[in-house]
């Protein structure tokens, strides 16, 4: 694994614009980098990203299955009490999932360690399967990079493929928060995926969401919705006024009910608690388990955060940083503090991405801080030997 | 070194942007592709689709229409259903006409008319044939029968368990209450959930 400089292309933020890829510049900084790539070798890619992820995901998925008939841990990952029956429902009749995201360290040597998992509401899919493969064939096709040099991404073609498995009787809804470009645009790349699988589609704010007397949910043309993909967390939808129809509006949704477990953070503590000394975990505890105290370098995460926010770095048990936000209340886990790939005072994290149950993908992202946050830049990466 | 992952062209975007998908499909009114449902495939060439598509659709509706039309065991059952004079016998492949109504006195079940088959925003943006074909073939994409019942709501049929049912899809209703999911969002400034 190394970071290299890559001439940029003359066009790509034409070729960025062109394809409403408009959030490649964020807060006024740039998120897409075209003039460096990391390059990694085929081995490291198999060895010490693909099969791991796999790995990992089929742990997550086995502890799903122990933790919606655990109310126990239903209860440390503060899944509202009411909404129990609704996700292990999900589970139980075997409602399909799409993507998430696994958020690894991994710096060329030792084994990748899981970070997180960022199982229900992911975003820079746009960035990973579809801009970095063009950027790919851009640069092969220009002579910048070697005819045989591969990306680990077959996500598109994945996404596709697993979209196809949902009915395509119904209009395949999409909901997000349409004021934010990348919400949006994120939305708006799955539902193309969606019509190429076969699917009619609509996009929908996420607040325009209805409710007939039937307790049914509907659009803004007053049609029920079926078939509903959410660019929203589950941990908010358990908790708003609408939660209270979920169970009988008889809509399938996508990602389903039981990916709340998944993207709780709570699930490092428990897979640590499973499976202590696996190679791709890093000790983690709830904060309020004693042995939580015993991680002196550590950071201490809240079980909701998204984008970084109200994350805590510990050295010596000695507070060294705090990000703002607005998350926390629910709790917070706490997990060993690891190292970060490092060059030219970025931090590099990857992005590993699981689509149906397949590992099939990888995006870049790096921060000038060890905390990855919303204002980390997207890199491209290739397989070069 | 082989490639494994990927190959020389980049993946295509059908609607060609997210932005334009997200706009187009996102209110902007009139100019915006929608489903459509046609009864006739001249009704669909009417509105712009290309003839060869509109008649290949209307084929694929009707061929699923003669499969999978939801089955009812007597004419009353079927109207009481679907309504008067919506029904007819079937059961004798042979004796329906292209429409699907019967000619003969079989001895099968019944099932309702198809009044219609929808033909989706990807298909009525496509040029021409052999764009559609393509299309087709790369996704698996079969045009729906459309059938209406007694109240008026459009269904369409699935077979479940070797069983022909009906049920409504996406049918008009009246919204009694909106903005139930957003709130939390809000209240934290709204967007950006990746992490």
């Amino acid at each position: 694994m190394k970071r290299i400089a890559i001439p940029e292309r003359e066009n790509w933020r034409e070729a960025a614009e062109a394809v409403g890829f408009g959030f490649h510049e964020m807060y006024g900084e740039p998120y897409w980098v075209d003039d460096a790539a990391y390059a990694f070798s085929l081995a490291e890619v198999e060895e010490a990203i693909e099969a791991p992820s796999q790995e990992l995901h089929d742990m997550c998925m086995d502890l799903v299955a122990d933790v919606v008939r655990d109310e126990e841990a239903l209860e440390k990952l503060k899944v509202p009490d009411a909404m129990r029956d609704l996700v292990a429902a999900s589970w139980r009749r075997g409602d399909r999932h799409l993507y998430g995201r696994f958020d690894l360290a991994y710096d060329g040597t030792g084994p990748a360690k899981l970070l997180e998992y960022n199982a229900d509401t992911p975003t820079s899919i746009f960035e990973a399967a579809y801009f970095q493969y063009n950027w790919l064939t851009d640069n092969v096709a220009r002579g910048v990079l070697p005819e045989d040099a591969d990306q680990y991404n077959s996500i598109q073609e994945a996404l596709v493929e697993a979209l196809a498995t949902f009915s395509k009787e119904p209009i395949f809804h999409f909901a997000a928060w349409t004021e934010s470009d990348e919400d949006r645009g994120t939305a708006a790349y799955l539902m193309d995926c969606a019509v190429q699988a076969g699917h009619r589609t609509s996009l929908l704010d996420i607040r325009e969401i209805g409710v007939d007397a039937d307790g049914r949910f509907t659009d803004t043309e007053d049609r029920v919705i079926d078939l509903l993909f959410k660019l929203y967390p589950w941990e908010d939808m358990l908790r708003e006024p609408f939660a209270k129809h979920l169970a009988t509006a008889g809509a399938t949704i996508v990602e389903p009910p039981w990916k709340t477990i998944l993207s709780n953070k709570g699930i490092l503590p428990l897979l640590w608690d499973r499976h202590a000394g696996h190679p791709n975990l890093l000790p983690a505890f709830f904060a309020d388990e004693p042995q939580a105290a015993s991680l002196r370098d550590a950071v201490k995460k809240p079980l909701f955060s998204r984008e970084g926010e109200n994350v805590e770095v510990l050295k010596d048990g000695e507070r060294v940083e705090l990000t703002e936000g607005s998350y926390g209340s629910e709790g917070h886990v706490v997990q060993e503090l690891t190292r970060l790939f490092e060059a030219g005072g970025a931090y590099a994290v990857l992005g590993s991405w699981i689509v149906g149950d397949r590992a099939c993908g990888l995006g870049m992202r790096e921060d000038r801080s060890p905390i990855t946050r919303n204002l980390s830049r997207f890199v491209p990466h290739i397989i070069l030997e | 070194m082989k490639r494994r992952f990927t190959r020389r062209t980049p993946p295509i975007l059908t609607l060609g942007t997210i932005a334009a998908t997200g706009m187009v499909l996102y209110g902007c009114g009139d100019d915006q592709p929608k489903e459509m449902v046609f009864s006739t495939p001249q009704q669909c060439a009417d509105a712009g689709v290309d003839m060869q598509i509109c008649e290949a659709e209307y084929q694929q509706a009707l061929q699923k229409h003669l499969t999978d039309a939801p089955h009812y065991a007597s004419l009353q059952e079927c109207e009481a259903a679907m309504g008067a004079g919506r029904c007819f016998q079937a059961g004798n492949p042979g004796n329906q006409n292209a429409a699907g109504q019967t000619s003969g006195s079989g001895t099968g079940f019944f099932v309702p008319f198809m009044t219609g088959y929808l033909v989706s925003s990807a298909i009525s943006s496509l040029s021409n044939y052999s764009a559609y074909r393509d299309y087709r073939y790369s996704s698996g994409y079969v045009s729906t029968p459309i059938y209406t019942n007694r109240a008026g709501d459009t269904l369409t049929s699935t077979v479940e368990g070797g069983k022909s049912v009906s049920r409504p899809v996406n049918v008009n209703t009246r919204t009694v209450s909106r903005s139930g999911f957003g709130g939390r969002s809000s209240s934290r400034g709204g967007g950006f959930f990746g992490g």
